[in-house]
């Protein structure tokens, strides 16, 4: 045997190795999901046993008879006005409050050789600035939507009040998060031209960092609208005003004929809202901004919000910092619920990233209906007619999972399935099929033409086009778009637990309901760790997933 | 960025002007609530000639505000956003802990007030003891005669635990109306519940009566009263104890507004009858 013999030889042992780990690696994945479902305890048969199937009966029959009367399609109607004006609302404070915390959190570029150091304690004060500030920014984000509605409905009472303020919150967090990671990202010569003519902090972000990212930021807190209204229809169930309260009242009191006009109205209203977004992304930022700006007055005049009790609350503390000793049986407790929230986390990705796969290459105009060829073999009418109908059923079953909120599922799963494990990891893999999906499809639709139109060129079929020209350029990202969804699986679920599907969500309902202060004081703590420590673990995974760089500002505006 | 300047201004004016608009409120006006231990419906109906009675009474005007959430009625007392409430005996007891809230007067049924446990009719559950290893529901997590004595009893008289004894974890329905309809689908096999709406509901036909059945009724325990913010004048507070002292079954607009909260008559209340309660939500770990 020649020596170039021996090394292609050898290649081809490696590549053959490198095969069987990535296999081993999927079985390993798989295998983790499986063990996940089994230690939550989670019975997925429940969906299709007696119980179940009567259950899922009693609320198809109901959402096939949907509550017209005219009393109840006013409320219905009155109310989701009142979600629609919440979401505006909550993200006009989200971008506020997300900008204002951003132009702290930014690093400006300094220069390669900066004429006069910044005096020590400047930058200094600076630094701890900005750290404080990032600290902010986290804490806003870990806690869920839910936590901080109820929380709110607290310290100022029922209405659509404390809806606003925790989407002010949390998506303010999100937004100061990755429009600072955005504009730390912008091309950083135009910053150090301005630096270097001496400009000062707010000159280099009015100058040069804004005009870079305007584009982006707009688009991010439009996406932040969409979702906000969804999430201003559910966040009732705790008492902050919109459908909401309708939306948990009927669920308890199994008046599935009231749900499914509710629901029905979710669906309707969050479909023609993507079709106005989608109409304000290509329109320039002024008409967002206009719009948004007529929105939040409507909102302030029409939401009743005692904003002065904010300041002036007697409402008893729900925070407290004394006595806060470690107690072994209360952490047991909550380490197993952080388990049992992060192992439902994992299961529903998984599940949820198997069928976007499944279904997010149907969706895709190129691999169903098209081609990747300018001139591509005529093929059967019926066939057409076929994929046709494929393609628009995988589109609707994205579509429809997205718009529909975590909680919202996880109401209609505990429902059907009982409280638990199982019901939040239905709700959190359904929905996020949906999502996924998305991301997916737009990933496949991105990919180098030329690979899969070399394999149609010689006759391969759709499943061969796909497996072996489109998914080796892409599979890597799938992989980081799933861990990351991952990330923000693990806060969803912390969400659902809250409405009794599991998890820490549970313990933070109960330590609120009875006011056990020293336990949500714990438990907040607690969930902070966790959010920190799942995105630094999921950063650094990905970054080796992906060779690339490859940051969170490209996922975010689906996040 | 190039933004019409005015739209923006408006954003950053529009929460100052809410705020102005809030502090001119009238003051002269009761607000009464009431923890939502049934559905909207069935309260709005209990509520609405009780507001009238006393709005003929005290000469001013009232308002009941609806929660959906006992904590919510709690601290909306704590908060100072209404003046009254009717209270759990284990929600006054958190208002008094937390911000010194005070009794006013009880129905006479809520000195010795019960719960009762119901079964499904398919469960095979006939006595208290059957539930082991069955599947249960409470009512309310805040709730005294649909939680807190129900689990207290389990625990002394049938040493049933129940975060541990039953199929899964207790579920909390919510509300005692609730509980009822989810042993009556078979969702959950037990349940424990407030006598007097389980009463009521078996006075009416909200329910199919062949698939619940109760199967023990808890010794007696004090309940529901309604409860004073801290720092209301102490003219108000005696006006509005008299507005219900002064309730007469013999006259007929008076019996309507008893019947409906299933009284004969209102009685003054003390705080040290709730002594017991406080020591029981200590000793289940309830109240922390």
């Amino acid at each position: 045997m020649s020596a170039s013999d021996r090394s292609a030889d050898q290649a081809w042992r490696a590549e053959r190795q490198a095969h069987w780990r990535q296999y081993a690696m999927w079985l390993l994945i798989g295998l983790s999901g499986w063990l996940c479902l089994a230690l939550t305890g989670a019975h997925p048969t429940k969906l299709f046993d007696q119980d179940g199937l009567r259950n899922a009966g009693d609320i198809l029959t109901g959402m096939a008879h949907p509550d017209v009367s005219r009393d109840f399609l006013a409320r219905v109607f009155e109310l989701s006005v009142e979600s629609l004006l919440i979401g505006i609302l909550g993200t006009v404070m989200a971008v506020l409050l997300g900008t204002s915390l951003a132009f702290f959190a930014i690093r400006v570029p300094d220069l390669p050789d900066p004429p006069r150091q910044a005096p020590t304690w400047v930058r200094h004060s600076l630094a701890l600035a900005r750290w404080l500030t990032r600290l902010v920014l986290s804490v806003l984000r870990a806690i869920p939507e839910i936590v901080w509605a109820y929380l709110f409905v607290r310290l100022i009472g029922l209405g659509p009040g404390a809806a606003v303020l925790a989407i002010g919150l949390t998506v303010g967090g999100n937004i100061g998060k990755l429009y600072a990671e955005l504009a730390e990202a912008v091309e950083p010569r135009t910053v150090q031209a301005l630096r270097a003519a001496g400009a000062s902090r707010w000159a280099i972000f009015l100058h040069a960092v804004l005009p870079q990212v305007s584009r982006q930021w707009t688009g991010y807190a439009l996406f932040c609208l969409e979702c906000n209204i969804r999430i201003g229809t559910i966040l009732g169930v705790v008492g902050a005003g919109g459908l909401g309260s309708e939306i948990g009242l009927s669920l308890r009191y199994f008046q599935y004929d009231k749900l499914a006009t509710t629901l029905l109205a979710v669906l309707a209203f969050v479909v023609a809202l993507e079709l106005v977004s989608a109409q304000l992304r290509q329109r320039r930022a002024r008409w967002s901004l206009g719009l948004a700006a007529m929105g939040s007055a409507w909102a302030l005049h029409q939401l009743d919000i005692p904003w002065a009790d904010l300041l002036s609350s007697q409402a008893p503390p729900l925070l407290t910092f004394d006595k806060l000793v470690v107690d072994v049986p209360f952490m047991q407790a909550v380490a197993a619920q952080i388990g049992e929230t992060l192992m439902m986390a994992w299961v529903a990705t998984l599940v949820s990233a198997g069928l976007a796969f499944v279904l997010a290459p149907i969706a895709a105009s190129h691999l169903m209906t098209g081609s990747y060829l300018s001139d591509p073999p005529r093929t059967g009418a019926l066939s057409r007619v076929w994929r046709q109908v494929l393609k628009w059923v995988s589109r609707a079953a994205l579509q429809g999972t997205r718009v529909v909120p975590e909680l919202t599922l996880a109401l209609v799963f505990v429902v059907w399935v009982g409280g638990g494990p199982l019901a939040g990891i239905m709700a959190i893999a359904v929905h996020n099929i949906g999502v996924m999906g998305r991301l997916f499809a737009d990933v496949f639709e991105e990919v180098e033409a030329g690979p899969p139109a070399v394999l149609q060129a010689q006759g391969a079929g759709t499943l061969a086009t796909f497996l072996f020209g489109v998914l080796p350029q892409v599979k890597a990202r799938l992989a980081a778009f799933t861990l990351y969804r991952f990330e923000v699986n693990v806060r969803a679920t912390a969400m659902v637990g809250f409405v009794g599907a599991g998890g820490i969500g549970d313990a933070l309902n109960t330590a609120i309901s009875l006011f056990h202060m020293r336990d949500l004081t714990l438990l907040l703590l607690t969930m902070l760790t966790l959010v920190a420590v799942v995105d630094a673990l999921g950063d650094k995974v990905r970054a080796r997933i992906l060779s690339a760089p490859f940051s969170k500002p490209l996922l975010a505006p689906y996040a | 960025m190039t933004t019409a300047p005015l739209a923006r201004r408006a954003i950053l004016l529009s929460p100052l002007l809410a705020l102005a608009a809030q502090a001119v409120q009238a003051e002269d006006v009761i607000r009464v609530s009431g923890i939502p231990d049934e559905n909207p419906t069935e309260l709005a109906r209990k509520y609405q000639p009780l507001v009238e009675h006393l709005q003929k009474h005290l000469g001013v005007k009232v308002v009941y505000v609806p929660v959906i959430d006992y904590g919510a009625a709690v601290s909306a007392l704590g908060a100072g956003k209404i003046d009254f409430a009717w209270l759990g005996g284990f929600t006054f007891v958190q208002a008094k802990v937390m911000s010194g809230a005070k009794p006013v007067v009880m129905r006479d049924i809520d000195r010795e007030f019960h719960s009762v446990f119901i079964a499904n009719t398919a469960s095979g559950i006939n006595k208290p003891e059957d539930m082991r290893g069955k599947s249960f529901a409470f009512g309310a997590k805040s709730s005294t005669s649909g939680h807190l004595f129900p689990r207290y009893f389990l625990s002394t008289q049938f040493k049933i635990d129940a975060d541990k004894d039953f199929a899964g974890a207790p579920i909390y329905s919510g509300a005692h109306d609730a509980t009822v309809k989810m042993v009556e689908s078979g969702k959950v096999q037990s349940g424990a519940l407030n006598i007097e709406v389980w009463q009521r509901l078996m006075a009416g036909d909200k329910f199919d009566k062949s698939k619940v059945k109760a199967i023990w009724t808890t010794p007696a325990f004090v309940d529901y009263v309604w409860a004073a913010r801290k720092d209301l004048p102490a003219a108000t507070v005696q006006k509005f104890a008299q507005a219900f002292l002064s309730l007469d079954a013999s006259k007929p607009e008076d019996k309507a507004v008893l019947d409906l909260q299933g009284a004969k008559k209102f009685v003054p209340a003390n705080v040290e009858d709730f002594a017991v309660i406080e020591q029981v939500g200590r000793s289940t770990g309830l109240l922390k």
